[in-house]
C-alpha cells in the first residue's frame, strides 16, 4: 500500500508541469475547416479534374451493359460477388455496381468515403425478388471505404468484399480499389 | 452557438451546416491540443494528428451512434490518430536520443531556470515510453481519466490500463531518479 502510494504521489510530480495548456496556431481552426468544406463538397465539385474521352464513353457503356446482363443472369452467388468495376480505363468516371443480398431486409442503403459516409443519399434497389439489392455509382480512381446499412441502422461489412476492416468508431467496413488494372473491389 | 448542445450542432452539421462543426471545433481543440502534444511531444506533429482526427470526426459523423456522447466518440478519434501517429514515427525513425545532459542539468540546476528544464527532462523521458504506456499514463495522470473512462477511448481493458499505468510510472521513475524527488 505504501509503494502504491508512493508511485502515486510520484506520478502526480512528473504530472504536473505536463498539465501546462497548449495552445494551437492561431490558423488551427481555418485549416480544419478549410478541410472540411473541401470535404463536404460532392466529389464532382472538389479540386480534381476528370475527363471522359469518347472511347472511354463507348467502353463505360459497353461495360455497364454487359454488368447488367451478368447481374441478370448470375443468380444469387453471382449477385452477391464483391463489387465489380464497370470502366477502369484511366482517367475516366468509374463505375461501380454494388450488390447485396439481404432477402429479409426492408431497406439498404450504401455509405461510404465517397458520399460522406451518409446514411441515406446512395439507396440500394431491390433487384429482382431474389433478395439482392443493387446501386451503381460513379466514384473516383482510388482506395475507398464502404459499408451497407440495412434497415437504416445496421452497418454490415460487404461480405463479398477481399478486406473488410473495423474503424475506430468500432463499424465494420469494407475497401474497395478502383481504377488502374483493377477489375474487383479488394 | 455557443449555447448549443453537442447533440444539437451533430444535427446540424449532419444537416449540412459546417458552422455547427467550426463550433465543435473550438469547444474542443484545447481540450484535445495538450493530449496530442504530451504523446507526440511535438506541437506541429500534434496539430497536424488534431486536423486529422477532427476531419475523420467531420467525415465519419454519420456513423456517431449517440450524439450526446459525441466528446467521447471524438477523444477516441483522438486517441486513435495519436496512437497510429506515434507507432509509425516509432517505427519510421528510432530517432530518440539519449540526452543524459539533460537529466543531469536539471538534477543540479536551480530555480527558476529548473521549472523549464524539469518539463523538458519528464517530456523526454514520457516520449522513450512505449506508445500504449505513454497513452496509459497521459489518459490517467495528466488528463485525469477514470480507468472506465480509458477503457472507452482506448478500447483496451481496465486491468491492462493499470498495468500499462504501472510499468510507465516503474520506468519513468527509473528515468526521472533524482529529477523529481519521490
Amino acid at each position: 500500500m505504501t509503494d502504491w502510494m508512493n508511485t502515486e504521489e510520484f506520478a502526480a510530480r512528473v504530472a504536473t508541469p505536463l498539465k501546462a495548456p497548449v495552445t494551437l496556431d492561431a490558423g488551427f481552426e481555418a485549416r480544419v475547416m478549410r478541410a472540411v468544406e473541401e470535404a463536404s463538397r460532392p466529389w464532382w465539385q472538389r479540386s480534381r479534374t476528370f475527363t471522359l474521352s469518347p472511347i472511354g464513353g463507348l467502353a463505360l457503356a459497353a461495360g455497364f451493359a454487359g454488368l447488367m446482363v451478368l447481374g441478370a443472369l448470375g443468380g444469387a452467388r453471382m449477385l452477391g460477388d464483391a463489387p465489380v468495376v464497370a470502366a477502369a480505363a484511366p482517367d475516366t468516371v468509374h463505375v461501380v455496381r454494388f450488390i447485396f443480398v439481404e432477402p429479409t431486409a426492408r431497406s439498404v442503403a450504401l455509405a461510404g468515403d465517397f458520399n460522406g459516409w451518409s446514411r441515406t443519399a446512395t439507396p440500394l434497389s431491390p433487384a429482382d425478388g431474389s433478395g439482392a439489392w443493387t446501386v451503381t455509382v460513379p466514384i473516383t480512381a482510388g482506395r475507398h471505404e464502404y459499408s451497407f446499412i440495412v434497415d437504416g441502422e445496421r452497418w454490415v461489412a460487404d461480405p463479398y468484399a477481399l478486406a473488410s476492416l473495423v474503424d475506430e468508431f468500432g463499424i465494420a467496413s469494407s475497401v474497395l480499389l478502383v481504377g488502374g488494372d483493377e477489375r474487383r473491389g479488394t | 452557438m455557443d449555447g448549443l448542445s453537442d447533440a444539437e450542432l451533430v444535427a446540424a452539421t449532419r444537416a449540412g451546416n459546417t458552422q455547427a462543426f467550426a463550433q465543435l471545433v473550438r469547444r474542443y481543440r484545447d481540450r484535445h491540443a495538450r493530449f496530442a502534444s504530451r504523446m507526440l511531444g511535438d506541437r506541429d506533429d500534434a496539430e497536424d494528428v488534431l486536423q486529422s482526427a477532427f476531419l475523420r470526426a467531420y467525415r465519419g459523423l454519420a456513423r456517431c451512434e449517440d450524439s450526446t456522447r459525441f466528446g467521447a466518440w471524438l477523444h477516441a478519434i483522438v486517441v486513435n490518430e495519436c496512437r497510429t501517429f506515434a507507432t509509425r514515427r516509432g517505427v519510421r525513425e528510432r530517432r530518440l536520443v539519449r540526452d543524459p545532459m539533460v537529466i543531469d542539468g536539471v538534477a543540479s540546476a536551480g530555480a527558476p531556470a529548473a521549472d523549464s528544464a524539469l518539463r523538458r527532462a519528464i517530456e523526454r523521458a514520457l516520449e522513450e515510453l512505449p506508445v500504449d504506456q505513454r497513452e496509459a499514463f497521459v489518459l490517467k495522470h495528466v488528463e485525469e481519466l477514470e480507468y472506465e473512462e480509458m477503457a472507452e477511448v482506448t478500447g483496451a481493458g481496465v486491468s491492462a490500463l493499470k498495468m500499462r499505468v504501472k510499468r510507465a510510472c516503474e520506468r519513468l521513475r527509473e528515468r526521472l531518479q533524482g529529477v523529481v524527488d519521490d
